[in-house]
């Protein structure tokens, strides 16, 4: 069996782009990854296209743009899973040796909602009851202070480190500093939110490249390899769950390190899902990058900014990058290979060769979360 | 409590003996409870599934109190998941002070929203122990 490797990425900056439809946001990243891949894009021979309110023919719309039409297009809703639910179908074709060369791209326009929280499946019971992602995960935030004796200023040290992250790269919605004191003084959300716990709406595309080990051979350009792509569905359970560790998430990353025969030690770099502060402390504990109840003293530590241990969320993350929900899983992996080939810039973590890509959401009833979907890739 | 079904939880509320009380099911193969009342289990699939009242009280397990959100919602609206005896998890609106994490709450009912043209909005909710809205 061929390896699957990315050989290109492609991004524009994330931010609010009301007057641009979905496939005037979409087409440039393409252009981007291929041409960051130096391949001629008639050698393209598929598209998975990962989008969730989008609409119709998301990948079609885009490609039409550009001239890529004809190729088999897949377009895959998985709500923020969306594109790295591309990126895995993709990693399966070439795997199995149906292509050797596949685009996959992350495209989204939330503008289209003029603004506030992200709209739900209105047939779903606890969204009819008043349910919306802030109010999820500030639950999760409660309880969690509740039981680990977390404090609203750790809380509000997530945002912070993401958000100087987030100043060192040029494709960040949100490029400004912020300091503990202005996270904790902007306006309440959901307790214990404040606005500037919660990820930034927008728009926004990524774009990957994806082939075989004989093509990237063939190319010659420094690729990247897919040592786990991994899909995993979220379990309806009716009665308690545990809402201070996400078992979905615990059960990808198992299979993740599993499939790539790697541990949470091996991990120089992660861009974990981090819609909302409490989020990506919930995830350094179901990742293993430390034990229950101790994500605060890891924050606290130094051991995930970029110089740490473990950089998470070099990039800025959801917090200050953004989150056009179905563009983000690619945009995930965009940063990661930057950051594996050394073109991080200002936000280079240090001979990263590992890194760890986590997209997952879907705020239905009896769920933790709908879909989740890892990557692992190395240099 | 007419107007107590205008929203939402229609086929979730009943009155018995004056009394508002939650609707769910429950699947006579597995045992399996859930709100809101279901066909099949979701569980094991069975088709064997009773509808059953769940019980009025039960303990806050989280909470917010949240200021943002779709607009027929009331501002700022209080919304917790509380753990019935039964083993049943039910998100609802928490109406009353003094809430948190462990404290035991009571179903109710009033208001929890205004919908766009007008109406007023009226489901269950949890209300602290001993205080009635």
């Amino acid at each position: 069996m061929t390896n699957a490797r990315i050989v290109g990425v492609g991004m524009t900056r994330f931010g609010k782009y009301p007057d641009q439809t979905l496939a005037d946001i979409g087409w440039p990243a393409v252009n981007l990854a291929i041409a960051d891949a130096e391949i001629d894009r008639k050698r393209i021979q598929a598209c998975y296209c990962g989008s969730s309110l989008g609409g119709m023919m998301a990948g079609q719309r885009v490609l039409a743009r550009i001239g890529m039409g004809g190729i088999p297009v897949t377009n895959i809703e998985n709500a923020c899973s969306s594109s790295s639910t591309a990126l895995h179908q993709a990693v399966m074709s070439v795997r199995a040796g149906k292509y050797d060369v596949v685009l996959v791209l992350g495209v989204e326009k939330l503008t289209k909602f003029g603004g506030g929280v992200l709209p739900l499946e209105k047939e779903d019971w606890e969204v009819r009851m008043g349910m919306s992602m802030p109010a999820l995960y500030a639950m999760r935030a409660v309880r969690y202070m509740h039981e680990f004796g977390l404090t609203r200023e750790q809380l509000a040290r997530v945002s912070v480190k993401n958000r100087a992250n987030g100043a060192l790269n040029p494709l960040a919605q949100m490029q400004s500093p912020v300091t503990e004191a202005e996270v904790l003084a902007s306006r309440p959300v959901a307790d214990p939110f404040t606005l500037l716990q919660c990820c930034p709406t927008g728009d926004g595309a990524a774009a990957l490249i994806v082939c075989s080990d004989k093509v990237a051979r063939e190319l010659g350009r420094t690729s990247v390899q897919v040592l786990a792509s991994d899909l995993v569905s979220g379990i309806y359970r009716p009665g308690f769950r545990d809402m201070t560790s996400p078992e979905i998430t615990v059960r990808g990353a198992a299979e993740a390190y599993e499939e790539a025969g790697v541990g949470p030690e091996d991990i120089d770099m992660a861009e974990v899902h981090d819609a909302f502060t409490i989020a990506e402390l919930i995830y350094y504990e179901a990742f293993g990058f430390c034990g229950r109840g101790e994500a605060g003293a890891l924050l606290d530590s130094g051991a995930t900014q970029i110089t740490g241990r473990v950089a998470v969320n070099p990039s800025g993350g959801l917090l200050a990058k953004g989150h056009p929900i179905g563009a983000t899983g690619a945009a995930q992996v965009v940063e990661a290979v930057m950051q594996l080939r050394g073109e991080a810039g200002a936000r280079q973590v240090q001979d990263a060769k590992i890194a760890l890509t986590h997209a997952t959401g879907g705020g239905l009833t009896g769920f933790d979360h709908g879909a989740c979907s890892i990557h692992i890739l190395a240099r | 409590m007419d107007d107590v079904t205008h929203l939402l939880g229609a086929a979730t509320l009943e009155e018995r003996s004056g009394q508002l009380v939650l609707i769910g099911s429950k699947c006579a193969d597995c045992h399996t409870e859930t709100v809101p009342a279901v066909s099949n289990c979701p569980n094991c699939a069975s088709a064997n599934v009773t509808r059953t009242p769940q019980p009025q009280e039960g303990i806050l397990y989280s909470m917010t109190t949240l200021h943002v959100g779709p607009r027929q919602w009331l501002r700022p609206m209080s919304l917790g998941y509380v753990d019935l005896p039964n083993g049943v998890r039910v998100l609802g609106v928490l109406h009353g002070e003094g809430h948190a994490i462990g404290n035991k709450v009571t179903l109710s009912h009033g208001q929890v929203g205004t919908d766009t043209d007008g109406t007023v909005l009226n489901n269950f909710v949890f209300v602290p122990m001993g205080k009635t809205e």
